[in-house]
């Protein structure tokens, strides 16, 4: 008696598409600002400045991206079940649990350590809707007991805020990880690229705002500009790890470098424009310095811009290896809207 | 204890898609869009030997011991039951499809809100089985199991190719073929422990 | 709770096995009664009723549920009480439902619009009043034999008898069933003309669980098409290891299950078919006993004057043989299923082949083995190897295997009317599968209970000139008398025979659209049209038609109809359907037909080829969603708009079907007056519950409880049946003598009555026909020419648009170009630069029709040959779902008849490709 003989089909997906890698970006990006933000200005003397630019700039992040997934969901009045924290005791496998959680946690302590730095802007106070409504609610006495605790207690706080960051960052490629079918995903590489990159496009929008707004060239300018250059350093062996040993092992890995190897977005985009052009400008930088703050900014722009094009590709390239498929069929598939790369 | 599973036998599929259709009609599927039945029959050309063939091949959600769906739902609303059946809870899923993402066998699909308003019109406002949108997929017709049914698709399998069990039980049909090792589930490899399972030809000892 | 698996093993199958031993072959397996529980969900109900989608019958069981006061089909599926097709049902039974909830539907009358033309679907709605009284007037100074009555899908599922009888009733005496010459009568015909049968939903069914070897020659329709009672049954073969082997030019559903598939050249079935006869002939692999005993092939024949092979008949037209024992010639009962007796009642052992030179009243005479046997000499595997491409030691390897199998089967096949020489290829595949006496026994082709027992009350009413024939003729004796009905032209007042009789009367024989035998087709009626007919120095034009439930436009050659419907002659146009098939846009007015699971039946049926007889009916599974008529009905209200009253009607159904008119007239006033609707056909029902469960010694109330609660009844099981009726072995067939016809006397008699002694087709013993498809070219084919071929889907019903219900739709899709895509191989489309999806014309070389066609790109055809999947290319844009999807296959069918019943040649020519 025979084997069962399997046709093959090579599919990638399009449910993910770009709301989710937006989010994926903004996520990351948003996380990460808000972990560096506070980390350098408890223990790198950030200025007031800079860390509210770095932490507004993270919750808004975190928020319009967090908004773009709700859009993105079938049925988004049921996200309500995922923002108790206990959610994550129930199901502590799901990394969206997790992620939700550590998105929640540090928008909140992001927050409450900045709390009392926003209360001495004066444009905070002057809010349009905020100012006159909130002004009442400020003066409260809760609100100051808290505002007060917040003060007190702004190291553990900010170590909250900081490590849900970076677990936001990490869940961002853990959840990738989790899908075990697309070997571009399900490798161990995922998680930390999607890190690195992370805290790579927090650093380099500070740089934005450090050069461009606040016109800051000091001591963190530059170790935030060298640690820059270590993250994509970093990126580079791991992304270069993926493409030249992880994935030629399998047949899906195979599929997903040929997409990729193909992808003038891809080498153009993000190798050329989001790792290697920034990794040379800010060798340079560090190196033998700018004159301008213009190449600065442009080289952080494209680092930001790569790192929405990693999440954008990595999602649009993952490839399903399925044993089956329709004759010579390359269109509708099942399931799921796939696009069917070869059929066997 | 139970353990449900399926035993696909190729030899006699005959490519009819009866199963689809039984499988829609019965859970009120999306049928006005062919990316949304809950199980597929695939037409295949195969290499056998130096032959090229035509074969069949049904696939749905394989119920599977490991199932990577389950693990990433954020909000419980998968999981599987201890009789081995990985269900939805619609009223629970809030739709962030990861589950899809994760299932390496294509095997769930998205109701979404206009799935549901054309259901109303389609199926009955007062018969709709579906009233809320979320991610769908085959529960091997859970509630037609808990009437002593078999699943839509193995009642009216015209070619006795879907067979239904129970792999607890040792004189099960599919228990034995399983046991010969002569069945084979889809993409092991990937360690989730499918429960649906392929035999090339059953042996004739055991029918 | 438990599955129940099938308790018997291979082991005890083997051990209890033998001809004759009663109760112990199942004819079925045992999987397809599994489903669970009698009752569904305390909320829903089930309902029970027949499957309307193909001729397989399949025995319906519907749940349906009560929500908030309304009722709605949930879920339909098979009956498992049904042991012909069990809780199983295919695709497009499933889909049923979506034709009663189909928002396409027609729901009321509708008329055209005025200003509009037919072919334009353009309709007003309109009451019931409205319909009839706009048939009235212009149905007017239409002579009853200037109308045409087209009975579709409903008429040729039960309604045949009360069609027959409408059609006597209004004096009309055209009568088309569809698709006759296409689905059953072409081919079919062919085989029938071995075992006498004929049944509009096949006669046969072929126990394949129970054979060891089967053979299918250019056929998918039974197995992969799907017939689910068959494919249910071949399942079970193929669980028990039986050997298949497929002829065919693409990998179809049945080719997919085969051990060994050849891909045979286009059109040369009938080539190997010979040659494998011949084999077995030559070899002794036959049946001997059975064929010397119930088979005309010991009969003696002599060339006579037109030397052309003739029975040896005695002046009272008995048969003769030579009997083994005495060595002299005997004469036979012209009429027995045996050849055991003589004439004068003494046992006779006939030889099967006469000894050399054997003479008897100064004739040389051979028996009909003899001859045939001479007419196959130049029939070897190698000739049949050149035609074919089969190699000739396959050809011999498949002859011996079948003929040394202990219970093979050739499949019959379904729908055949593909070249001229199908007619003949069927007849030799009936001879091979009768050479192994595979009639009516286990692992052979099993009649239909209820056919049977049809034949058998015909032997029984044999003598009674007072048997109304609906009620009392079956098989081909049916046939003959319906066609010599519609032929005579004393058969009405007004002395006009059929447009079809007079056609043929009257058109030259080698005429491209003359045929002998065309039952109930549309063969002339062009000529009628257009007024080419005279009868009695006065024209005879057909004027006006009437179908139900049938969709020529979309079945039959698309010009043929096209010209019919827009023909100025035609003054009206009337269709009565359930959706708006395209046939539906070119009617003047539309009567809204009332669909399967909406009405109970007018009478009780047979379970169709069940070979247990089972009775079984519809039962309305939830109340008319719309006010819309039962073809009954819809009869009777058209007796009474053109007789002036429905008296006729009454007096018709009596008469022919032997229903007694005083006592249905009143219960039908009585329900009307009551409100009932459709009073006629529930008067009907009633009177046929009677008397059912009168011969069955139960009250109707009785009959009713068990049909309603089983869905169906009873009444005999196979394995006694065929002990005791077994046919030829128990009971004659019916065909002419009784026995199965190797020579057959149907042919005979064409050939006499028309003269045709040397045409081929009208052959009484197997002979070749070529099928060409390049008729008068031997030039090699064109580097974008192809063999065409087609086949059936199973998402799709013939001709039926329920490839409009979106489940169907969406499975379609799903196969993309597969189903909906023209078939080429992938080294010629390399060659041509085609591409998956690419759009081609096809054009028809011998008539330059032509149709627009998607590729598919695929190595399961064969290199010189192309291959659609029929049934797509609805072209109302009504059926807003299955709208223009694929391909309309008979845009390029050409007009082209075989001569015996005029079927067409619907793939006998080759196809260019062009990129559109």
């Amino acid at each position: 008696m025979s084997a069962v003989h399997f046709a093959t089909t090579f599919a990638t997906q399009d449910r993910w598409g770009v709301l989710v890698a937006a989010y994926l970006f903004l996520g990351g990006l948003g996380a990460a600002l808000i972990a560096l933000s506070l980390f350098s200005h408890r223990y790198f003397q950030a200025g007031r400045a800079i860390t509210l630019w770095g932490t507004l700039s993270g919750e808004a992040f975190l928020g319009f991206g967090s908004a773009l997934l709700l859009v993105d969901l079938l049925h988004p009045v049921r996200v309500w079940e995922i923002l108790v924290p206990w959610n994550v005791l129930f199901l502590p496998w799901s990394w969206i649990a997790w992620g939700t959680q550590f998105i929640i946690w540090a928008m909140v302590f992001g927050l409450l350590y900045i709390w009392p730095l926003l209360l001495d802007e004066p444009w905070f106070r002057k809010l349009p809707l905020a100012g006159p409504w909130l002004g009442r609610w400020f003066d409260l006495p809760l609100i100051r007991l808290v505002g007060d605790w917040a003060g007190r207690l702004r190291t553990p706080i900010a170590w909250v805020a900081i490590l849900t960051g970076i677990g936001t960052a990490v869940y961002t490629g853990l959840l990738l990880r989790s899908f075990p079918a697309a070997a571009l995903w399900a490798n161990d590489l995922v998680p930390p690229l999607f890190t690195v990159s992370a805290f790579s496009t927090a650093l380099a929008y500070q740089l934005i705002v450090l050069y461009a707004v606040l016109h800051q060239h000091g001591v963190m300018t530059r170790w935030y500009e060298r640690l820059d250059l270590l993250l994509i350093a970093v990126e580079i062996v791991l992304i270069f790890s993926i493409l030249l040993v992880i994935l030629p092992g399998s047949r899906s890995g195979q599929a997903s470098l040929s997409i990729l190897w193909h992808s003038w977005g891809w080498i153009i985009g993000f190798l050329g424009i989001g790792l290697i052009l920034p990794f040379v400008m800010e060798s340079k930088g560090i190196l033998l310095g700018w004159q301008r703050s213009a190449p600065v900014i442009l080289t952080a722009c494209m680092v930001l811009f790569g790192g929405f094009l990693l999440r954008h590709y990595f999602l649009a390239c993952g490839v399903y290896v399925f044993p089956w498929g329709n004759a010579g069929h390359d269109g509708v598939l099942g399931a799921g809207i796939y696009h069917v790369l070869t059929t066997h | 204890m139970t353990k449900y599973a399926m035993l696909i036998n190729l030899d006699t599929c005959v490519g009819c898609n009866a199963c689809m259709a039984a499988c829609a009609m019965e859970n009120q599927t999306p049928v006005w869009n062919p990316d949304k039945f809950r199980t597929y029959v695939y037409d295949e050309e195969i290499e056998v030997g130096d032959k090229i063939l035509r074969q069949f091949f049904p696939k749905l959600c394989n119920h599977c011991d490991n199932p990577p769906c389950v693990s990433v739902c954020p909000t419980g609303a998968t999981w599987k039951e201890a009789n081995g059946i990985v269900r939805v809870n619609p009223e629970v899923c809030m739709g962030c499809q990861a589950c899809a993402m994760a299932c390496p066998y294509d095997a769930r699909y998205a109701a979404d809100r206009q799935d549901i308003s054309q259901g109303e019109a389609y199926y009955g406002k007062n018969f709709l089985k579906r009233t809320v949108p979320s991610i769908d997929k085959c529960d091997f017709c859970y509630e037609r199991l808990q009437e002593g049914l078999q699943p839509a698709c193995v009642e009216t399998c015209v070619a006795h190719s879907r067979i239904f069990g129970d792999l607890d039980n040792p004189n099960d049909l599919i228990t034995r073929v399983v046991a010969t090792g002569k069945a084979q589930g889809l993409l092991t490899e990937l360690g989730t422990g499918p429960n649906v399972y392929y035999v090339h030809k059953i042996p004739e000892e055991l029918l | 709770m438990a599955w129940q698996f099938p308790k018997m093993t291979r082991r005890s199958f083997l051990k209890n096995t033998s001809l004759g031993a009663v109760g112990v072959t199942l004819y079925r397996p045992n999987w397809i009664q599994i489903a669970g529980p009698d009752h569904p969900d305390p909320e829903d109900h089930f309902a029970y009723s027949i499957c309307n989608y193909c001729s397989s019958f399949c025995s319906l069981r519907i749940t349906v549920a009560e929500r908030k006061g309304k009722s709605r089909i949930m879920k339909l599926g098979g009956n498992p009480n049904s042991t012909l097709n069990g809780d199983k049902i295919c695709a497009r039974g499933q889909s049923g439902l979506r034709q009663v909830y189909s928002a396409n539907r027609i729901k009321t009358p509708l008329i055209r619009v005025a200003g509009s033309k037919r072919g334009e679907m353009k309709f007003r709605s309109a009451t019931w009043e409205e319909a009839w009284d706009y048939i009235a007037r212009k149905s007017k100074n239409i002579k009853p034999w200037e109308w045409t009555v087209y009975g579709g899908w409903s008429t040729c599922s039960f309604y045949v008898p009360h069609t027959i009888a409408f059609t006597s009733a209004i004096q009309c005496p055209n009568l088309i069933t569809s698709p006759t010459q296409n689905c059953v009568f072409d081919g079919h015909l062919g085989t029938n003309s071995m075992t006498g049968n004929f049944v509009v939903h096949g006669e046969n069914i072929e126990d394949y669980e129970n054979s060891d070897y089967i053979l299918s020659i250019i056929g998918n329709a039974c197995i992969g098409g799907v017939s689910t009672c068959r494919a249910v049954r071949f399942a079970g073969a193929k669980e028990k290891g039986v050997k298949v082997v497929v002829l065919d030019p693409r990998a179809s559903e049945t080719a997919a299950k085969a051990d060994e598939w050849y891909a045979i050249k286009p059109g040369t079935d009938l080539d190997f078919t010979l040659a494998m006869l011949r084999e077995m002939m030559h070899q002794g692999w036959y049946d001997e006993d059975f064929l010397i005993s119930h088979s005309n092939l010991p009969f003696l024949v002599r060339k006579n004057a037109h030397n052309a092979w003739e029975l040896y008949l005695s002046a009272d037209k008995e048969p003769a043989v030579i009997d083994q024992h005495s060595g002299q010639v005997v004469f036979l009962p012209a009429f027995s299923n045996s050849n055991l007796r003589s004439i004068s009642g003494a046992a006779v052992k006939p030889q099967l082949r006469a000894p050399a030179n054997f003479q008897h009243g100064g004739k040389t005479l051979v028996t009909v083995f003899d001859a045939q046997y001479q007419e196959l000499e130049p029939y070897t595997p190698e000739w049949a190897a050149d035609n074919t491409g089969i190699a000739a030691g396959d050809i011999r390897k498949i002859a011996r295997e079948f003929g040394t199998a202990k219970s093979p089967i050739v499949i019959p096949g379904w729908s055949g009317a593909r070249y001229g020489n199908i007619q003949m290829l069927r007849r030799v595949q009936a001879m091979i599968q009768t050479l192994k006496g595979g009639l009516d026994v286990p692992g052979g082709w099993i009649f239909g209970g209820d056919y049977r027992e049809q034949v058998r009350n015909m032997w029984a009413q044999k003598d009674n000139p007072k048997a109304p024939p609906l009620a009392s003729l079956a098989g081909m004796p049916f046939v003959y008398w319906s066609a010599n009905a519609a032929a005579n032209p004393g058969t009405h007042n007004h002395g006009y025979p059929a447009w079809a009789a007079v056609h043929r009367d009257q058109t030259p024989k080698d005429s491209p659209d003359w045929a002998a035998f065309p039952f109930t087709t549309e063969v002339g009626l062009d000529s009628a049209i257009r007024g080419k007919l005279t009868w009695k120095g006065a024209p005879y034009l057909c004027k006006a038609i009437l179908l139900n439930g049938t969709n020529p436009m979309r079945d039959a050659p698309e010009g043929f109809w096209q010209e019919a419907f827009t023909h100025s002659n035609m003054e009206l146009v009337v269709v009565m359907d359930v959706m708006p098939a395209d046939t539906v846009a070119y009617a003047d007015v539309v009567l809204p037909e009332l669909t399967y699971l909406e009405r109970d039946e007018p009478a009780i049926y047979g379970n169709g080829v069940n070979p247990d007889n089972m009775l079984i009916t519809r039962y309305q599974a939830v109340p008319p969603a719309y006010d819309n008529v039962i073809l009954t009905d819809a009869f009777l209200k058209f007796t009474e708009i053109l007789t002036g009253s429905p008296e006729p009607y009454y007096q018709s159904v009596q008469n022919l079907m032997g229903i007694p008119a005083a006592r249905l007239k009143a219960l039908t006033e009585e329900k009307r007056a009551k409100g009932i609707k459709n009073p006629f056909t529930m008067a009907l029902r009633q009177m046929d519950f009677e008397a059912k469960a009168e011969g069955l010694g139960i009250t109707a109330q009785k009959l009713d409880v068990v049909l309603r609660e089983k869905g169906v009844y009873p009444v005999a099981k196979a394995e006694e049946l065929i002990a005791n009726y077994g046919m030829p072995r128990k009971m004659a067939l019916p065909t002419p003598s009784g026995r199965a016809e190797f020579y057959s006397n149907l042919y005979g008699q064409l050939r006499e009555q028309f003269g045709l002694w040397d045409s081929p087709y009208f052959s009484v013993l197997a002979t070749h026909i070529p099928a060409d498809c390049r008729p008068g070219s031997r030039a090699p084919m064109a580097d974008d020419e192809f063999y065409f071929t087609f086949g059936m889907v199973p998402v799709v019903s013939h001709c039926s648009p329920n490839n409009d219900f979106q489940p169907l739709v969406g499975i379609s899709k799903f196969r993309g170009e597969i189903y909906t895509g023209l078939w080429v191989h992938s080294a010629r489309a390399g060659k041509l630069g085609l591409k998956e999806g690419d759009k081609v014309w096809v054009t028809n070389q011998l008539t330059q029709q032509k149709a627009e066609a998607s590729v598919h790109v695929t190595r399961l055809v064969r290199e010189d040959t192309v291959f659609l999947y029929s049934g797509y290319g609805d072209q109302n844009p009504a059926l807003t779902h299955g709208y223009r999807m694929g391909t309309a296959l008979n845009k390029i069918t050409p007009n082209f008849i075989e001569p015996v019943s005029g079927g067409f040649r619907s793939q006998e020519f080759t196809v260019r490709l062009e990129r559109v």
